[in-house]
């Protein structure tokens, strides 16, 4: 069990996104910094996409009764075991009865990822059209809707004998001053040559209205050739609108799946991570990219991933009945099953990734 | 392609234009304006590219007169989704498609419909009038959007148009049917809003709990059906509280 002791400013349980519904008004919601989302998953032995809480600035004091494989990525919110400093980007392995606080941001960035082997798992954790983020505006997903409480609890399903610990080489750094590269369009005609330029070339600053939904800048304003609005058509990730106050607004994970205001260029997906990291008083500049750079710049970041998902090889996992075992020799060792009828199983035995199965019967 | 009546070969995307959202979106702009035949060919490619399953299409959002497509920029580039959808051969059948509408039982007026009086002063019309403009015209989904499930509808009759409220209620309640200018809608969910509130159904619009969370699609048409007392409106409730309620729908 883990106990949730104090709640951080804006804790909740997200994963990566709501997909195939936003054709019925349903946000995608999930993680905004999918990157460090997805590796802090992989480090804790996950397949990318499990609940894990997206913590903002302050984060949460949490119990941990039982012995937990965990990881913290993301902005470096000075996570700390039992008043002890521990490291961002590695996996962590911890005893029970530990206290896991976070002193709040040391550096630049805002939003941290707890991950822990085996996912959050709690009876209140909803999974709402396939996905367990939590959509706050409509309050459904994730955990009874809502940011975490003082109370809540989880199920800990880490794994006793984890041993693939791992460490990402080079995490990424945030600034207070970021450069987000840009593909124009697709309503960049809407604008006058001199917006276009005043776009790429000026420092935006965040304000303090921006959330989940979008980051809100201020700076020198860009000027429509033929007013504002569009007929409202879809809208993605980083998308840059620009309403009729001439200041944009960065669409983020929680934006309405539409919207009417034109749109003068998009945040290429490999410099999300970066962008999801801003907060109020960072500055921001925008460079345009090709399309081609683009998806080198995020095969790149995808490479970063990977190297994560290199597991040993030659390691064989066990499982009876879908639950994981550790085979301590050859001849086996005894395991604890929930009593069950018959006393067939299905042994799993996965060697370099090909499953093998065999019917097994237990005899006491 | 398409075979028209001639049976000569057109492509659905020979007179769209296709533009770059970022590295992850292909924005295809069908026209310009707001309009039934426009928006029918969103939605018929919109199933089309849907029915493909296609693993490097994550989203399809279709909107008024464009569409939307979400790929994984790592499975496919934006140059190759383009030559990939037009080489897709489209039966001439999609375009034919018959439409389906689904009715939509609403009590107008009183404490359900609190501004059906004001539509009705600022079109010198009767309520009566109003409620048989408004239950008498069949109206296209042209998307959905705002709030999950809440459907941007066309067609509203030019004698029942009014202009939205000066001072918007901070809560709406889920199933308000409202006007705005020429535009009518349904909340989906409770939230602020500025419509004109002329009724309300007993039908849930949104239900997160179910796989297909809407009872109707973008494309779809949609009818009020007048109830005509509060007594057959809580009937309804009940049933689809309980989840027995079968929303009507035809085909036309």
């Amino acid at each position: 069990m883990i106990t949730v002791v104090t709640p951080g400013t804006f804790t909740t349980i997200q994963d990566i996104g709501r997909k195939g519904f936003q054709r019925l008004g349903v946000p995608e919601s999930g993680a905004m910094d999918i990157f460090s989302f997805k590796a802090g998953n992989l480090l804790v032995g996950n397949d990318h996409n499990l609940p894990s809480l997206e913590m903002t600035l302050f984060g949460p004091e949490l119990y941990f009764e039982d012995s937990a494989v965990i990881a913290v990525t993301g902005a470096d919110l000075s996570p700390k075991i039992n008043g002890k400093k521990v490291k961002n980007w590695s996996t962590i392995k911890i005893n029970p009865k530990s206290t896991l606080t976070f002193d709040g941001p040391v550096s630049n960035g805002g939003r941290g990822y707890l991950s822990i082997n085996g996912g959050f798992s709690s009876p209140n954790l909803n999974k709402i059209l396939g996905s367990f983020s939590t959509y706050v505006p409509a309050n459904f997903g994730g955990y009874l809707g809502r940011p975490l409480l003082e109370g809540d609890s989880f199920i800990n399903n880490s794994e006793k004998a984890f041993k693939n610990t791992q460490q990402l080489k080079s995490p990424p750094v945030f600034h207070d001053k970021e450069t987000l590269r840009v593909v124009l369009g697709p309503q960049d005609d809407r604008f006058f040559d001199s917006s276009i330029n005043e776009l790429l070339s000026s420092e935006y600053q965040i304000t303090p209205d921006s959330d989940r939904i979008g980051c809100r800048l201020s700076g020198p304003k860009l000027i429509h050739n033929d007013g504002p609005d569009v007929i409202s058509d879809g809208n993605t990730f980083g998308t840059i609108q620009i309403p009729g106050s001439g200041e944009p607004i960065i669409l983020l994970s929680d934006r309405g799946t539409t919207g009417g205001y034109t749109k003068i260029a998009s945040v290429i997906s490999a410099d999300w991570s970066r962008l999801a990291q801003l907060v109020p008083g960072c500055t921001v500049k925008f460079q345009e990219v090709s399309l081609e750079q683009a998806y080198q710049f995020k095969q790149e970041e995808e490479n970063i991933l990977n190297s994560l998902r290199e597991i040993p090889l030659n390691v064989p996992e066990y499982k009876i009945d879908g639950k994981k075992i550790e085979i301590l020799s050859s001849t086996g060792e005894s395991i604890n099953l929930e009593k069950q009828e018959n006393t067939k199983y299905i042994l799993e035995v996965e060697v370099n990734k090909v499953n093998q199965e065999f019917e097994i019967e237990m005899r006491t | 392609m398409f075979w028209n009546s001639k049976n000569k070969v057109e492509n659905i995307f020979d007179d769209v234009i296709f533009k770059p959202v970022g590295d992850t979106g292909l924005f295809i702009e069908i026209g310009q304006e707001i309009t039934e035949t426009i928006n029918s060919k969103v939605h018929a490619i919109t199933n089309i590219v849907e029915n493909q399953n296609l693993p490097f299409i994550e989203e399809i959002i279709p909107a008024y007169s464009s569409l939307l497509i979400n790929f994984d920029p790592l499975k496919i580039s934006f140059d190759s989704l383009i030559q990939w959808l037009k080489s897709i051969e489209i039966q001439p059948t999609i375009q034919n498609k018959k439409s389906r509408v689904v009715m939509i039982p609403t009590l107008y007026g009183g404490e359900f419909g609190p501004d059906l009086q004001s539509v009705a002063d600022y079109n010198n019309l009767t309520i009566d009038q109003v409620i048989e403009f408004h239950s008498s015209t069949k109206y296209l989904i042209y998307a959905l959007g705002f709030s999950p499930g809440f459907p941007y509808l066309g067609g509203l009759p030019s004698e029942i148009h009014c202009p939205r409220l000066s001072d918007p209620r901070t809560q709406v309640p889920a199933g308000s049917v409202g006007i705005a200018d020429s535009q009518t809608g349904i909340y989906s969910m409770p939230t602020p809003g500025g419509w004109r509130l002329i009724g309300k159904t007993p039908l849930n619009l949104f239900d997160q709990e179910s796989s297909s969370p809407t009872i109707f699609s973008p494309g779809d048409y949609l009818q009020f059906v007048p109830l005509s007392s509060e007594n057959d409106y809580c009937e309804i409730k009940k049933l689809v509280l309980s989840r027995n309620f079968t929303v009507e729908v035809q085909i036309s």
